[in-house]
């Protein structure tokens, strides 16, 4: 009896399930200005369906189910950040644009997202071992069955807490103005200063990301240390920000001013440095898949049976003494092919907007793909180590770069700017399911194909919803934006980066000169240590104080009960907590868009 | 131990010196903050801290090469895993399924997750080329084992029995790879397994 794995029902409902979360994500993003990962969910509706309801349903067949249902909704959280801003500007007059070339280079950012991040899964897996919390997360609940009843019950408890947790704080029972807002437990007593950011956001999901992590994360809450407790009072004593702002203006130019450019800086230093000493294992990653090149040509030696496998007891027989025929990644045919063709797609896009010369075309592909590669893997490493993703500032980057590159033409940088988004969505989702499909044992090359088969859709749903939106409006326009129910936060945050580059107020001092303290951290013998000190200084210190009390946390457990603590006890329940939040969030969303609609 | 203290603490000194004179604001219509060379300063000593610290890394490892204890530990460690992998596949074909994932987990928890936690260690005394083969195959290996677990959890004992013999041809190969068996003995067996 075949192990089902990658089978019809597992492809048709994983591209349904897409389909249908691509639709109401896209929805929720141009209402509520975030998104959530479609795994969970896609996990659990898999779950039912193929376990409960059609039973034969296994294990390996759920996580290609939900493979492709997140690749294909992924790629609709790239569309709903950047298309959006293009039917914006266009209605402030500030550009004009056609839908084909951008539908183009969506498509060819999805694949080269994907193709790029699939020859990296034995460096971040494999060798970094980089905990994706969520791809660990759903790997339990999709694993979780009679046999592992334990495990099973400390998921139903995670899950139970964090969603009445969650519950809770949406509801605002708890709030108390000045202590308890917006998940947010202040801690200034009214004795510290507020430019210390003293403050924790109530998450179990955050939490639970710095339990997953452990040590390795605690580089992350060193960062917010330094952000927070050194620059930031530093920064106000040493007078170096106007006198005249009032307690929240000088947090807020703290954070947007200084710390926040600085930490894109870093981050992005420190993925650089990450390529440069991490290459023998790029290199050997990319010999292996010449290898498996090579020896899919027919070879007199094949076919061998293990000499060994006499002497193996009954019921274990050696068939691959040599390679398997079947390759495990992604093979270099499909590889190399799909860049190519990727490239083609982004070329032709770029070539079809008016005023763009030939030289402006080839400069913005030469630019525009290396540094979609560089921000793919800046967004992998940082869902890998925290399950954040720091979209907005690789979109401030790509904006910069690329209006450098093409001399300020706006369409062009921001077509550039939808391929980085949904590129980095791809390989950020492609490596979290990969890391899933680890756990449970799933053969990569067949994840692989499925979500480089079926992300594609993800593009061209999202692109057709948010073009249905807009012309939902009043004269067929203006369906979203400021003063409708979709005001499209995440395209109003681009719009105004637009307008930043455009007045040229953009801190490249801080962006080059963290770039440069990045690359110092990335050389640093500690693993994970720049990228995590750089996304601490980029995101809101009450973030990275929960994750950091998470990993402490796990630190402490571990070193009172055992590694294996973490592994039986830990996990399964940290689990639960990503999941029940992740999902509270969702019907809360959902809520408030079908039931509390003006 | 001393270079190591210093080393890492003129790299973090400098490099906070770095951060906070990045931060500074520049004065309108200036580019750059006027702090640039207090950065520069500091960023020169980070550099210097951090290849203070990489060489003292490398003096570490020079030592722990010499003494050889940590291949002997890789040794044993291996000869333990496989051993304990061939004495289960004795015993898989009279397993039912919870049996299976009970020694799965016994093998993950007792070898393969051990074995991760030394990734430091391995990478100073096998090196970049060497550390990294190991644990490619070594997460090769729990890979296939997570298979184990998921085809015996699904009632694919057959499916479980398949891939748990191309697991333990990934510890053989990682017993005579990097265990300190002579070449000699290594080369004969493999000349053993191609007659």
């Amino acid at each position: 009896m075949t192990y089902r794995e990658n089978t019809l029902t597992a492809i048709l409902l994983g591209i349904a399930q897409g389909i249908i979360l691509n639709i109401a994500f896209v929805y929720i993003t141009l209402r509520l200005g975030f998104s959530i990962c479609g795994s969970a969910i896609a996990a659990i509706v898999g779950y039912v369906i193929l376990r409960v309801v059609i039973r034969n349903g296994t294990i390996l067949e759920n996580n290609i189910n939900q493979t492709i249902a997140s690749g294909i909704n992924s790629g609709g959280i790239g569309v709903v950040f950047v298309l959006p801003a293009f039917f914006m500007l266009e209605a402030q007059g500030k550009l004009t644009f056609s839908m084909l070339p951008l539908l183009i280079a969506g498509v060819a950012g999805a694949l080269l997202g994907i193709l790029f991040i699939v020859p990296l899964r034995k460096q971040l897996i494999e060798i970094q071992r980089l905990r994706f919390p969520t791809g660990t997360a759903v790997a339990t609940l999709i694993r979780s069955g009679p046999a592992n009843l334990d495990k099973v019950k400390l998921l139903a408890i995670g899950f139970a807490i964090s969603a009445i947790w969650k519950w809770l704080m949406l509801t605002g029972i708890l709030d108390s103005p000045g202590i308890l807002e917006y998940e947010e437990l202040q801690l200034h007593l009214g004795i510290f200063p507020a430019y210390l950011s003293l403050a924790i956001y109530l998450s179990p999901l955050n939490f639970a990301a710095g339990l997953l992590s452990g040590r390795a994360g605690l580089p992350f809450l060193w960062g917010g240390l330094i952000a927070w407790w050194f620059i930031s009072p530093s920064a106000v004593n040493l007078g170096w920000l106007p006198s005249e702002l009032d307690t929240v203006e000088l947090v807020d130019a703290i954070y947007k001013q200084l710390l926040r450019p600085l930490g894109i800086g870093i981050l992005i230093g420190a993925a650089l440095m990450d390529v440069i000493i991490h290459f023998p294992v790029l290199k050997a990653a990319l010999h292996s898949l010449w290898l498996a090149h090579r020896q899919t040509k027919p070879h007199p030696q094949q076919n061998h049976t293990h000499p060994d496998s006499s002497s193996h007891p009954q019921g274990i027989q050696h068939s691959l003494a040599s390679p398997s025929p079947r390759p495990d990644e992604l093979p270099l045919s499909i590889l190399v092919p799909g860049f190519l063709i990727a490239i083609i797609l982004l070329f032709f896009a770029l070539s079809l907007l008016p005023g763009l010369s030939i030289t402006q075309v080839l400069l913005g592909i030469i630019i525009g793909i290396t540094w979609l590669l560089l921000a793919s893997l800046v967004v992998t490493q940082t869902t890998g180590l925290t399950d954040v993703s720091p979209i907005s500032g690789i979109a401030l980057m790509t904006v910069l770069l690329m209006a450098a590159a093409l001399g300020g033409h706006i369409p062009a940088v921001l077509l550039v700017t939808l391929a980085v988004a949904i590129a980095v969505g791809q390989s950020a989702d492609m490596m979290q399911d990969l890391k899933t499909g680890f756990l449970v044992g799933a053969r990569p090359f067949f994840q692989q194909l499925a979500q480089l088969a079926t992300s594609w859709l993800g593009v061209l749903i999202a692109g057709t919803v948010v073009y249905l939106f807009w012309r939902s409006g009043v004269n067929q326009q203006g369906g979203f934006g400021e003063g409708t129910l979709l005001p499209a936060p995440q395209a109003t945050v681009l719009t105004s980066i637009v307008d930043l580059v455009q007045n040229n107020t953009v801190p490249t001092d801080k962006l080059a000169l963290g770039a440069l303290i990045g690359l110092l951290l990335g050389a640093a013998p500690i693993a994970g240590f720049g990228v995590l000190i750089g996304l601490a200084m980029y995101l809101p210190f009450s973030i990275t104080l929960g994750y950091g009390l998470g990993c402490l946390t796990q630190m402490w457990l571990v070193r009172r009960h055992g590694l294996a603590f973490d592994k039986h006890k830990i996990i399964p329940l940290a689990s639960g907590l990503i999941i029940g939040e992740a999902l509270t969030g969702v019907g809360h969303a959902l809520y408030q868009i079908f039931l509390m609609a003006p | 131990m001393r270079l190591l203290s210093f080393s890492s603490l003129l790299f973090f000194t400098a490099l906070l010196v770095a951060l906070l004179s990045a931060a500074k604001p520049p004065v309108s219509p200036e580019q750059w903050p006027n702090t640039l060379w207090i950065y520069s300063i500091s960023l020169f000593l980070a550099i210097g801290g951090l290849i203070l610290w990489h060489l003292h890394i490398r003096q570490h490892a020079k030592i722990i090469h010499s003494t050889d204890q940590p291949l002997l530990d890789l040794s044993d460690c291996l000869h333990q895993f496989l051993s304990e992998m061939q004495e289960l596949a004795q015993e898989l074909a009279n397993l039912d399924h919870i049996g299976i994932l009970a020694r799965i987990e016994s093998l993950l928890e007792l070898h393969v997750w051990p074995l991760v936690n030394q990734h430091p260690a391995l990478l100073n005394t096998l090196g970049i080329t060497q550390s990294m083969q190991f644990f490619l195959k070594l997460a090769q290996c729990e890979r296939l084992l997570n298979r184990v677990t998921s085809a015996a959890s699904d009632g694919y004992l057959e499916e479980a029995h398949h891939t748990y013999s191309q697991a333990l041809l990934i510890v053989e190969d990682m017993y005579y790879d990097f265990s300190k068996k002579p070449l000699l003995e290594k080369r004969k067996d493999q000349s053993d397994f191609t007659t």
